[in-house]
Formats: structure tokens, C-alpha cells, sequence
């Protein structure tokens, strides 16, 4: 089993719900005391916009829309739990903005050691067969699964999903894996629905996720 | 159509029928460039007419009785998930830790090792080794992330960084309320009390 490049491994949270962008601002997160003040004023703002804001302290990144607000860890980020830590602190705030689903991230290079090996990869997961009358080397660009969690309810329809692709930080050898782990709280058309369900989801499925996503993530490359 | 789902159909990805992933399931692999058109965007008051089915019927709608209707215009924008060179952090190992003690120039805490299953250790920190702006968030109970690894810096240069950063969740946690609630019955149990 190949182990992940350490220093080239992240993680996210995505909520969908319905957000106003202006707020989310660095300045608002140090008003709030949610991150240091030498921090807001090192922040990188890439966008103001009243339809979304997006910037980058050293351990995070923040991504706003109306419909969508992602947390990204950075590589300098210290340990995932800056991202949980931060959402949660956000919306414990707005905890009256409505959340529809959480997606529970993990993204992750690897090294393989050389093309054979990755050639490999590529061809256990996705067979050359069914192309090769047609196609001179077909490989795998992108592969994206979908499934749902060990021992989940016939009622819980939530996927798991999973992107294998080569990683573009690490060349000419190295494989990206992202496990997004999504859990639908709610329809939007709930008027009633608040951050309380986000909150209790991501706290009860936060450890559990991550430690699924990193045995998918390393568990692709016990196949060859 | 409501104008949230209205809103919905704003955001494109500038390459997104070059991959099948969405820019978040590619996340740290690649540079994605986003794009708002320029648009008009609907708000509307309370209470809300029938909606059309179709974005350019919008305008045909009248308010009911007490509603209203306001068309904003939303002006085009780029940006990108840009991933600039950057320092690198690896972490050899992390811990999460817990206030026990607050002394005069360092504090006790209770230590649970993030990297590997372990059992929980005490430690004594000296306050010294807490940023400055995290000093006030140092008391009984606080949570704090110890992570110790290598700093690698763009040009080149590493070295070896050990890290205290306090947790700043403006609320107890409805699990951190419950673990204190099942200590709180191991301890009345231990005196007879449960």
C-alpha cells in the first residue's frame, strides 16, 4: 500500500444551503474571534462580490456563493480539524441560516514510483479491454465512483464519491484521490431548517468520515 | 422558479467539459477559473407571487398584495482557485489537548494523540510556547491542536516547527456537553452518588 505524500494532503467542508456572501469577510471571522488578528490582516482576498466572496488565510480557504460555502484546508494548514473547527464556528454563529447538506472532504497526492506503476493503477481500475480495438493506449484520465456508506439504511441515500485522476502537484508519477463524503439534511424548500442539523452532522460523522476517507484513499492501491 | 434556484444556474466552471469532476472534487489538483456573467438577479418581498416557470417571464409577474419585487443588477466577475507556491506543512504528529491547569508561566493539559490510537498522556507546556493571540483563550477546559513537523519554505529551506493552536468555537459543542455529562456520571458513580 503506497502511503500518502503527507505534506500533500487536505481536507474540505462543503454546506449547501443559502448564504450571504458579504458576510463571510476576514474581518467578520476576527470580529468574531474565530481566527487571529495577525490573520485577517495577512489575508489574500481574491474576490468581493455581493454573489460571492473568496479568500485565503495561511490554514484556510473560504469560499462563499449564495448557494455554497466550502472551507479549504491549505498546505500549511496544521491538522483538519482548523477547518471543522472554523465552519462550525460560523454557523454556530448564523445558526439560523439554512443548511441543506454537508460534504465531509479528503484530497490526497501520492508517489508512485515510476509510469509502470501507474500504468498499472490505471488499468486495474479502469481495464484497457473494452477500448483497445480502437484506441492505441487507452488509460485512465479521470474515474469517479459512487457509493454509499458501509451498513447505511435503505433510506439513506447518500453517496460517497470518489475521484482517482494524476495528480498535477506531483509529476510525472503521481495520483489524486478527493472522497467526498455527502450527507443531505434537508430539501431546500424546507423554510424551517436552520444550522443546527449541519452542526450535530458534521460532529457526530466528522472523525468516522475522515478516517473512512484516508482507508478508501490509501485501500485504491492495495488492487495492484 | 424560485430565485434561489434562479441563482443557481450563475456560476461556470471555464473548464468544466474538460473533466467530469465538479472544481471541489478536484480540489488542491488543479487551477479552476470561475466566472459570473453579468445577469439580473430578482429579490423578492414578502409574500411571494406565483413564480413563472421560465427567467424571462420574470418580468411579467405582478406582486401580490403586500409583496414585492426589486431587479438588481449583478455585475461580471473572474476568479480563480488560484494555487500559488506556497510553504509546506508536514506534520509528524498532533495532538489534541485539554486545559487540566493553569500555573503561572505554564499550564497543564491532557494530551490525545490525532496521529495514531494512543492512550491519553498529561503534559506540562510553558505558556511561552503559546502565540500571543492565543493567550487569552488559555484556561480550564480550553482545547487547543499541538502539531510538531517540518516546515518546508518555497525556497527551499525547512525546518522543524512545533505549534500550539487554541480552538476558538464560540459555543460548547453538543458532544462536548455530552462527554462532560458521561464524566460528570463516572465521577458521581465513583462517589456513590449515580
Amino acid at each position: 500500500v503506497t502511503e500518502p505524500v503527507s505534506e500533500q494532503h487536505g481536507n474540505a467542508l462543503l454546506l449547501e444551503g443559502s448564504f450571504n456572501p458579504k458576510i463571510f469577510q476576514p474581518a467578520w471571522l476576527a470580529a468574531q474571534n474565530l481566527i487571529r488578528e495577525a490573520e485577517f490582516e495577512s489575508a489574500d482576498i481574491q474576490i468581493l462580490h455581493e454573489e460571492v466572496v473568496a479568500f485565503t488565510l495561511d490554514w484556510a480557504r473560504l469560499e462563499v456563493r449564495r448557494d455554497q460555502l466550502t472551507v479549504l484546508s491549505t498546505p500549511t494548514s496544521e491538522t483538519p480539524e482548523q477547518v471543522r473547527d472554523l465552519v462550525l464556528g460560523m454557523i454556530q454563529i448564523l445558526d439560523h441560516t439554512p443548511v441543506y447538506s454537508v460534504a465531509i472532504q479528503f484530497f490526497a497526492h501520492y508517489a508512485l514510483e515510476d509510469q509502470a506503476e501507474r500504468d498499472k493503477l490505471g488499468w486495474t481500475l479502469v481495464p484497457p479491454n473494452p477500448f483497445k480495438d480502437n484506441l492505441q493506449r487507452p488509460g485512465m484520465r479521470t474515474l469517479k465512483v459512487l457509493g454509499r456508506r458501509p451498513g447505511a439504511s435503505e433510506d439513506d441515500q447518500d453517496q460517497v464519491a470518489v475521484v482517482i485522476e494524476p495528480s498535477a502537484r506531483i509529476r510525472p508519477n503521481g495520483v489524486y484521490v478527493n472522497v467526498s463524503d455527502h450527507y443531505s439534511l434537508a430539501e431546500p424548500s424546507d423554510s424551517n431548517v436552520g444550522a443546527e442539523p449541519a452542526i450535530g452532522c458534521i460532529e457526530e460523522h466528522w472523525k468516522d468520515s475522515m478516517q473512512r476517507s484516508r482507508d478508501i484513499a490509501t485501500g485504491i492501491f492495495s488492487v495492484t | 422558479m424560485s430565485p434561489a434556484a434562479e441563482l443557481a444556474d450563475i456560476f461556470t466552471q471555464d473548464d468544466a467539459t474538460a473533466h467530469q469532476a465538479s472544481p471541489l472534487e478536484r480540489a488542491g489538483n488543479d487551477e479552476v477559473a470561475f466566472l459570473i456573467r453579468p445577469r439580473f438577479r430578482y429579490l423578492a418581498g414578502f409574500p411571494l407571487p406565483d413564480m413563472p416557470d421560465a427567467a424571462e417571464d420574470l418580468e411579467t409577474i405582478e406582486p401580490v398584495e403586500g409583496g414585492s419585487w426589486e431587479r438588481r443588477f449583478v455585475s461580471p466577475a473572474v476568479w480563480t482557485m488560484a494555487s500559488p507556491s506556497t510553504d509546506t506543512f508536514r506534520a509528524l504528529q498532533r495532538w489534541e489537548g485539554v486545559v487540566l491547569e493553569c500555573r503561572d508561566e505554564s499550564f497543564l493539559a491532557r494530551l490525545t494523540d490525532l496521529t495514531e490510537e494512543g492512550p491519553a498522556e498529561e503534559v506540562e507546556l510553558p505558556l511561552s510556547d503559546v502565540p500571543r493571540e492565543d493567550l487569552d483563550l488559555v484556561e480550564l477546559g480550553a482545547v487547543f491542536y499541538w502539531s510538531i513537523g517540518y516546515r518546508d519554505e518555497v525556497g527551499g529551506g525547512r525546518w522543524r516547527s512545533s505549534t500550539l493552536r487554541f480552538r476558538r468555537l464560540p459555543l460548547w459543542s453538543k458532544q462536548e456537553l455530552e462527554a462532560a455529562a458521561e464524566r460528570a456520571a463516572d465521577i458521581a458513580r465513583v462517589f456513590g452518588e449515580g
